[in-house]
């Protein structure tokens, strides 16, 4: 009787997707382990920590608030500790119907979370640094959405025709989605500087009467300085804007997060059907 | 409809629940006005409108001797603002009527609380000519003349941010 135990014991243990327990807790403590991203302006005019759960930003010493943002941050937390209990689950009944539905929603959460984290910085500022001064052309822009489109589309026809391993279908679709979403940054990028020829031809530097704009913005992390400097009554004013982004602690987390995810994702095996395909 | 593709739907709807719902109670818990969905709190960013600093917000005192043949100018200066900031500097040129005395400085930088008015300490070095000129000043009208910044330069700084401003004329 005890060796039978012990076999069974050892056959559900075997077949609990390890990956998927870790990257489950990893889930559920990530909207509790600390802030993503920092930016600074100056030695505290404008201080803002954020991660996709929570936003704290003051601004001359006064905390700004805004309901909206705490609440769809509040979302973002329920969302991630659902989608990491689901991970969790799936992850310790791998062989139920329902695990690799689970797995499908909860899997690649903190994987895009994490992207975005670091793609919405790095965008910003090269809008800010070298299509708000003005004089790019669209059709770098274009081409490159076309491209990430074609890589996509053909990659999805590919995968189709000729991946039969649910691993690597699995990885294929996450490389797709990423194009995805590179042919979608490109596209925003193509909007920005068509904005920017029409309603600012001289670029962002004609809006400062009399002045020069040197925009000079760190890229996710890094310090770097904006100087402003226009015509002031019978004078001149110059402004100087230190600015320093830095990734944080929390974003360390994610990454490992992250990766036991993708790595659950991959080794989790499908739902039924397609067992029953095999 | 098999029980998978239910799941996969309730999920999706679960998704999209997640997205939504947050947004629609955010607005209703502020009765469906925008600016206040957004920004709910103070917004300390609107004092940067208030930032327009000139000569004409110093009022000059009578100036007094100071050490080494040194006038001392004391200036109250009110900030219109509702966050602190520092005076780091002030240089230029200090005249009496459209007579050149000498350089003008500040003699260290100046803390400014929300709202504070404070004395600014600015010493003048007068020249040769501008030591001749208070001196005569002084015989004709039995005080220490008047000192006006002129070419005036200005370093604020606002939570490290700096800001100059020179002033011709």
């Amino acid at each position: 009787m005890i060796v039978m135990a012990r076999t069974n014991w050892r056959k559900v243990v075997r077949r609990i997707n390890w990956f998927g327990v870790i990257a489950g807790i990893l889930m559920i403590v990530l909207p509790f382990a600390g802030r993503w991203w920092r930016l600074t302006v100056g030695t505290g005019a404008i201080d803002l920590t954020t991660s996709p759960f929570g936003i704290t930003t003051t601004a001359f010493g006064q905390t700004m608030e805004s309901t909206l943002a705490r609440y769809i941050f509040l979302g973002a937390t329920i969302s991630i500790i659902i989608a990491g209990l689901f991970v969790l689950f799936a992850s310790l009944l791998p062989e139920q119907w329902w695990s690799a539905r689970l797995m499908d929603f909860g899997a690649t959460k903190v994987f895009w979370m994490a992207i975005w984290l670091v793609m919405t910085p790095l965008i910003g500022a090269f809008i800010v640094n070298k299509i708000l001064p003005g004089g790019q052309t669209l059709t770098i822009y274009v081409l490159g959405a076309t491209i990430s489109i074609i890589i996509a589309v053909l990659s999805k026809y590919l995968a189709s025709k000729f991946l039969k391993k649910l691993w690597s279908k699995r990885l294929m679709k996450l490389a797709t989605n990423v194009l995805w979403m590179i042919a979608g940054l490109f596209i925003v990028l193509a909007v920005c500087v068509f904005i920017v020829g029409k309603f600012l031809p001289s670029g962002v530097s004609g809006i400062v009467p009399g002045g020069t704009l040197n925009i000079n913005t760190p890229y996710v992390s890094g310090s770097a300085s904006t100087t402003f400097s226009m015509s002031m009554g019978g004078g001149q004013a110059t402004v100087t804007l230190p600015i320093s982004m830095g990734l944080m602690g929390g974003f360390a987390l994610a990454i490992v997060t992250a990766v036991f995810s993708i790595l659950a994702w991959i080794y989790h095996p499908g739902p039924p059907e397609e067992k029953k395909k095999k | 409809m098999n029980k998978e593709k239910v799941l996969g739907i309730l999920l999706s709807l679960l998704s999209l629940c997640l997205i939504i719902v947050p947004v629609v109670a955010a607005f209703a818990a502020h009765g469906w006005n925008p600016v206040e969905t957004i920004m709910s709190g103070s917004n300390p960013l609107k004092d940067m409108g208030d930032l327009n600093f000139s000569e004409n917000m110093f009022s000059v005192g009578e100036p007094t001797q100071g050490p080494n043949n040194t006038l001392i100018i004391n200036a109250q200066f009110t900030s219109p603002l509702s966050f602190s900031f520092k005076i780091k500097s002030i240089s230029g040129e200090g005249y009496s009527d459209s007579t050149s005395i000498g350089s003008i400085q500040l003699v260290g930088e100046v803390e400014f609380p929300p709202h504070a008015t404070k004395t600014l300490s600015i010493i003048c070095t007068p020249t040769q000519d501008g030591l001749n000129y208070i001196a005569n000043y002084v015989i004709q009208h039995g005080s220490i003349p008047q000192i006006q910044p002129k070419n005036a330069r200005f370093t604020i700084d606002i939570y490290g941010i700096t800001a100059e401003f020179e002033m011709s004329g």
